[in-house]
């Protein structure tokens, strides 16, 4: 009897299949993965020269056919004298992307396996690489090797996968060589294929299998801006050959990943995100969830190589290392002058400068044991992700000999954040880059190495002009600020500029849009705005109660959802104000015109109505897609002379005056339920009209029309949250501000405490508005606005969530004292009101929600992103508020009042409200030679012997500084610089 | 083939005439079987390994009269737990014959209980650092159930199957959660060349003082004991009456069992170790 069954081995015949098998672990888990792959050989070389590949290619379902990429005429340079076309390697593109992404580099040919080992490395760069070849304009083409048959390469046995690898890129190499030497012989154009690689053992072989190959760096040596080019090259690929032989080694050795993440889940490392000190750059600290307060990390060895912004997983260090927070200001500058960039033998990895100041710190923090208990220390282990990314800084002149010439050496850079370690760059073009504001982004920190390396990216100008300045600030804070791309602006009305609203009543675009055309509408904004997003109006109602109205600009008419203009704009999050420049979220057909609610021109809104009675109790709300017409846009000051102008008794003014009537009640009434006022130093600078230069800076005068708009503003923010919320309970977009946890505010009660014998009450929002009030010095008029100023760095800041991550209660806004909150009224400059926009048109049936905002994940990633780019957008708009005040006062010397914020043993922080800035002031400049000082700390109180006698000072003091424009010469910035003219009327010279 | 209703141990399809003369035949010295077959010859059989591609181990094997078996084995890392009931449970094997109940015991028992042999150090490849186990699930399908016994080819397959299992190469500390190399090729053996391989059971029939392996349904129906033989290396681990056996077993016949089914069994894994090995 014989079976017919047919046996495994005779049904897989086909050479055209393959498959490869490998194994996957993660979490734990172990899974064998076999993929199996169809070779094909109709996968195009997409050289225009080549006539074969156009013949075989087919298309996709639809029959379109991708245009070739690669140009006929290839480019030459002086190493590769003939036409070629490059394929780099995996290591040229994980550690010279900066070069590949340079404009003097075309047609490329990336390999899929190259490809995917960029994914599987390093995702920002596969992104970049994708980009790229998007954009089409440097001809870069992706060539799906693994899938063809020629070029498949199957892994042999014992080969490692990388290995592998470098083995199917010359074969790929191989066959684009061969495959277009036959198509020279129909054209009579020859095209070299060249493998680009850094790795001696890979070039070797490929040499010996006829491949031409070249290194990166002879390749580029070969163009014309070969100097910039070279300097982009990663320090860490020329490392990887001379990495074995250097002993020394500064830093402990990280655990391994896996180590890492089982004393992670075990409990016996915490993982977290590295903070450095702003005071300290020898500080770091971390929040970790098992911890209330953050674990410090003292020293370099502690801090072991992290940089500020890094998934860190430290371990606690045992008790008798524990310390106190520094009480003292240390900064790279002073203590690491000294260090030569060249020069690697003798580096121990803190100097014995550092030493001595931790020494010193060690023993103040000895003897004030009795005070607070020491904290706990930490010492990082690993890094589970780098958040390295671009730095601008400036070359430190002092690093470098002053010799010219073009050899290649090393230089630090001092980057603008201090947060950040200097960074050891090699460069030819050294003495070029000095003076200037530079872009660099860091390679790698080995155990062998005191400081990061990094390489150059690019120069950004002068240091201290406005485009360069700018620029590097935009930069710092990650604000995407290239114009909008193509696909964005095709987004927008064909009619650009003359688009109207339709005045046919059955125009599908007017369908459930209520027409409040009739309505006294006024916007009130800041002078010059140009985006404006909100108007208002009120009317009495025949029963007496008022109808008060707020529009919205209708954003989301002109953004729908899955569009290029809305990607981009949920990428920017919002927009950003500098302050003599504001980068758009969308584009300004849209920010300032279309959707701007503009005087006098009918425009789309979304508007809010409520009846509200005389005391300011809310009767009834409704919601609207409506087309309105502003009579007027004022600024604060012209809406409130028009209020207080006795003579103007028209339907508009008598509007504003209903509407500010009622903007008191509902501010008493939101302050009765807890609402803090807290206060942040903002100042208006003065430019010259013609070329923007800052003249002068003045403190932002707060009117009460300011807080008209923003009493309207804050209730429609409320009355929308309601609504969508109720209708969708787990994918509404809100916004929320937690209370401060009572730790926060230790320090600052116990210095009112110590210094003013006042107390502050933290319990809840209601208590700390009342115990603010409270904190007075009837001496000092500032003090309550400098503790406001204070108690509101004690603050957790707001965020945006998504309503099904967090259970009602922490729904709870804070500072507003409101149950539940969002952000609805300014959708031309921040994404999260489009999304409550199209939630809020959903919620009151006007168009069916978008999938993706029923996506509870997707939601929250729109939510991290945005929260993160708020907070880069205020940073950034700070920075250029510092700069410009440096800017204003430079050449100018004058004398302020001031306050000490903070005090520490070598030195004080002084508050200058006029121009909104604090300055440091060490004790070491207070006299030619140091003076002796005393520092109290449970008193906070510093007493130092001057030439003229003892003089003391204590926290919240006022005193006088004099107040001179300086350029930091650390960070390159031009800061103001303090010298103390007298403490509380005590004249000190 | 459609399997055939009657089982064995309900009737034959021969007739007692039939009966008596194949019984005869087959106490002869030498015996004669209706194949032609010697005592200890085996019908011609496909084995084949490596068969299911996402399997830690796979195997496949066609009997001659149409039985087929598949068996596959995966391995996934477990977390040690003091509840369970410890290494015994690192194992887990599942019996699923087409067309029947899944709840046959014997059959996964035969092989289950032979498995975690302790001299074989199967338990110490399975252990992962101090906190994790691999636990081994073997599947095995009879897709088509022969006409004999199942037993032989049901061990014969797992044995294939389990002598091609690898278990990924574990490449962290042993305090850490495991992390294994990514190279299937440097999987390591559960079943090491050097090492007691996994046990097989050998079905003998015997007819007077004759005994026959791997017997047909025929030859089955016409023997005085059916016994099932576990092989374990070179050493019998067990023996058991399947059939017959009324009238006892005589010592002498348990004697050559012995003695002939290691030296069987023998041959039997020097060829089944040769599966696999010539791609």
């Amino acid at each position: 009897m014989t079976s017919f069954k047919r046996s495994f081995g005779d049904s897989c015949g086909s050479s055209e299949l393959s498959s490869k098998v490998f194994l996957r672990s993660s979490k734990g888990k172990c899974t064998k993965i076999v993929r199996e792959l169809y070779l094909r050989r109709d996968i195009p070389c997409s050289s225009k020269l080549c006539t074969r590949c156009l013949m075989d290619i087919k298309g996709d379902s639809y029959g379109r056919k991708k245009p070739f990429v690669l140009s006929s005429n290839a480019p030459v340079n002086g190493t590769i004298k003939v036409p070629h076309y490059i394929v780099p390697d995996t290591n040229v593109f994980l550690h010279c992307m900066d070069v590949l992404e340079h404009a003097a580099i075309t047609d490329v040919i990336i390999l899929q396996t190259v490809l995917d080992e960029v994914r599987a490395r390093s995702l920002p760069l596969y992104n970049r690489l994708r980009a790229l070849v998007a954009s089409g304009e440097k001809r870069f083409y992706v060539f799906h090797n693994e899938f063809r048959s020629e070029t498949y390469v199957r892994r042999e046995p014992g080969e490692t996968i990388n290995d592998r690898n470098d083995r199917a890129v010359r074969r790929g190499v191989q066959w684009y060589h061969e495959h277009l030497k036959e198509v020279a012989s129909d054209s009579g154009k020859s095209i070299a294929v060249v493998m680009v690689s850094n790795d001696k053992g890979n070039l070797d072989k490929g040499k010996r299998e006829g491949v031409t190959c070249c290194n990166i760096k002879e390749y580029v040596s070969g163009m014309k801006s070969s100097d910039e080019l070279l300097d982009m090259i990663s320090t860490a690929l020329e490392n990887e050959n001379a990495k074995i032989a250097k002993g020394d080694m500064l830093y402990p050795e990280y655990y391994s990943m896996s180590k890492m993440m089982t004393g992670v889940k075990a409990g016996t490392l915490h993982q977290g995100k590295f903070n450095i000190s702003p005071y300290n750059f020898l500080e770091g600290s971390i929040h970790v969830p098992s911890f209330d307060r953050p674990l410090l990390i003292l020293g370099r060895e502690n801090i072991n190589r992290s940089v500020h912004g890094d998934q860190v997983v430290v371990r606690v260090l045992p008790k008798d290392q524990w310390k106190h927070p520094s009480s003292k200001i240390i900064e790279e500058e002073t203590m690491a002058k000294n260090d030569n960039p060249e020069v690697e033998q003798f580096e121990a990895i803190e100097t014995e400068q550092e030493r001595k100041a931790l020494i010193d710190e060690a023993k103040v923090s000895q003897g004030a044991i009795g005070e607070g208990k020491p904290q706990p220390t930490a010492r990082v282990v690993g890094v589970i992700k780098r958040n390295w990314r671009y730095y601008v800084g400036h070359l430190d002149r002092s690093s470098a000999p002053s010799v010219g010439g073009r050899s290649q050496r090393n230089v630090f850079l001092i980057p603008m954040d201090k947060k950040i370690p200097k960074i050891r760059l090699r460069t030819r073009q050294a003495s070029e880059l000095f003076g200037k504001r530079i872009v660099v982004s860091i390679d790698a920190w080995d155990r062998t190495s005191r400081y990061p390396s990094g390489h150059f990216v690019r120069s950004l100008g002068e240091v201290e002009t406005k485009e360069a300045e700018t620029e590097a600030l935009l930069l710092e804070w990650d604000v995407q600020y290239r114009p909008f791309p193509r696909a964005v602006l095709d987004c927008l009305p064909k009619e650009g500029h003359e688009w109207r609203v339709p005045q046919d009543p059955e125009d599908p675009r007017l369908h459930q849009r209520t027409d409040y055309r009739g309505l006294l509408v006024c916007s009130i904004d800041p002078p010059g705005c140009q985006d404006i997003d909100d108007a208002l109006h009120a009317n009495r109602m025949p029963n007496g109660n008022y109808e008060v109205g707020v529009h919205i600009a209708d954003v989301t008419h002109f953004v729908k959802p899955n569009t290029a203009m809305d990607d981009e704009a949920s990428v920017r999050g919002t927009t950003v104000y500098l302050v003599d420049k504001r980068i758009d979220m969308l584009p300004p057909l849209l920010g300032t015109d279309l959707c701007s609610l503009k005087p006098c021109v009918e425009r789309f809104a979304f508007s809010v109505i409520w009846e509200i009675t005389e005391s300011g109790d809310i009767v009834g709300t409704k919601f609207s897609k409506s087309m309105i017409k502003s009579r007027e846009a004022f600024s604060y000051e012209q809406a409130q002379l028009r209020i207080d102008d006795k003579s103007r008794n028209d339907e508009l003014t008598q509007g504003m005056r209903t509407l500010l009537m009622l903007s008191k009640k509902l501010r008493q009434k939101r302050m009765d339920a807890g609402a803090l006022n807290l206060a942040s130093p903002e100042v208006r600078i003065e430019t010259e009209s013609e070329t923007s230069d800052p003249i002068d800076v003045k403190t932002k005068e707060m009117l009460e029309t300011n807080s008209l708009v923003e009493e309207f503003m804050l209730l429609a923010n409320i009355s929308v949250a309601g609504k969508i919320y109720e209708a969708f309970s787990q994918t509404a977009l809100l916004r929320r501000h937690g209370a401060p946890p009572a730790p926060n505010f230790e320090e600052l009660q116990n210095q009112l405490r110590v210094t003013r014998g006042l107390t502050l009450h933290t319990d809840s929002s209601k208590a700390l508005a009342d115990s603010l009030d409270r904190c007075v010095d009837p001496s000092n008029p500032y003090f309550n606005t400098l503790v406001r100023i204070l108690a509101t760095r004690c603050m957790v800041s707001a965020e945006y969530f998504c309503s099904g991550t967090h259970g009602y209660p922490e729904f709870r806004h804070y500072g507003l004292a409101s149950e539940i909150y969002t952000h609805f009224t300014s959708p031309i400059r921040r994404y999260a009101d489009v999304v409550a926009h199209r939630q809020l048109a959903a919620a009151i049936g006007y168009e069916p929600l978008h999938p993706t905002l029923h996506s509870k994940a997707k939601l929250e990633n729109v939510c991290g992103n945005i929260n993160n780019r708020h907070r880069n957008a205020q940073m950034a708009g700070r920075a250029s508020v510092e700069y410009h005040v440096g800017q204003a006062l430079r050449g100018k010397v004058t004398e302020e009042e001031g306050y000490l914020m903070r005090i520490f043993s070598n030195g004080l922080v002084v508050f200058v409200p006029r121009f909104g800035v604090e300055g440091l002031i060490r004790v070491r400049d207070l006299a030619p030679v140091e003076p002796k000082s005393e520092f109290d700390a449970e008193n906070y109180r510093l007493t130092v012997e001057g030439s003229t006698g003892s003089w003391s000072v204590g926290l919240f003091d006022r005193v006088v500084v004099k107040v001179m424009d300086d350029m930091e010469e650390h960070t390159g910035k031009r800061k103001i610089k303090m010298t103390l003219v007298s403490v509380e009327g005590q004249k000190l010279v | 083939m459609a399997p055939l209703q009657t089982s064995q141990q309900t009737g034959t399809p021969l007739s007692p005439a039939e009966l008596s003369y194949l019984h005869t035949s087959l106490t002869l010295t030498p015996p004669i079987r209706p194949d032609s077959r010697t005592p200890t010859q085996f019908r011609p059989l496909i084995a084949e390994s490596d068969i299911l591609p996402s399997t830690n181990g796979s195997a496949r094997m066609i009997w001659g009269d149409g039985g087929e078996c598949v068996v596959g084995v995966k391995a996934e890392v477990e977390k040690n737990s003091a509840s369970s009931g410890g290494p015994r449970d690192w194992v887990e094997i599942s019996v699923e014959v087409s067309g029947q109940r899944d709840d046959d015991a014997f059959l996964g028992m035969t092989v289950a209980e032979s498995l975690l042999v302790p001299e074989s150090g199967v338990l110490e490849r399975l252990a992962l650092g101090e906190r994790f186990h691999w636990k081994v699930f073997v599947d095995i399908l009879l897709l088509t159930p022969p006409l004999s016994h199942p037993a032989t080819l049901l061990t014969l397959t797992t044995y294939l199957a389990l002598r091609n299992t690898f278990l990924p190469k574990l490449v962290s500390e042993v305090a850490e959660d495991p992390v294994f190399d990514d190279d299937w090729d440097n999987a390591l053996p559960l079943y090491p060349v050097d090492r007691i391989a996994p046990p097989i059971t050998l079905l003998v029939v015997s007819v007077g003082e004759n005994i026959f392996f791997d017997p047909t349904r025929e030859e089955l129906a016409a023997g005085d004991v059916v016994l099932a033989v576990s092989i374990c290396g070179k050493k019998v681990v067990g023996v058991r009456t399947l059939e017959g056996g009324g009238g006892g077993v005589g010592r002498a016949v348990v004697k050559r069992v012995i003695k002939e089914s290691c030296e069987v069994a023998e041959e039997v894994f020097g060829s089944l170790n040769s599966v696999g090995e010539g791609d």
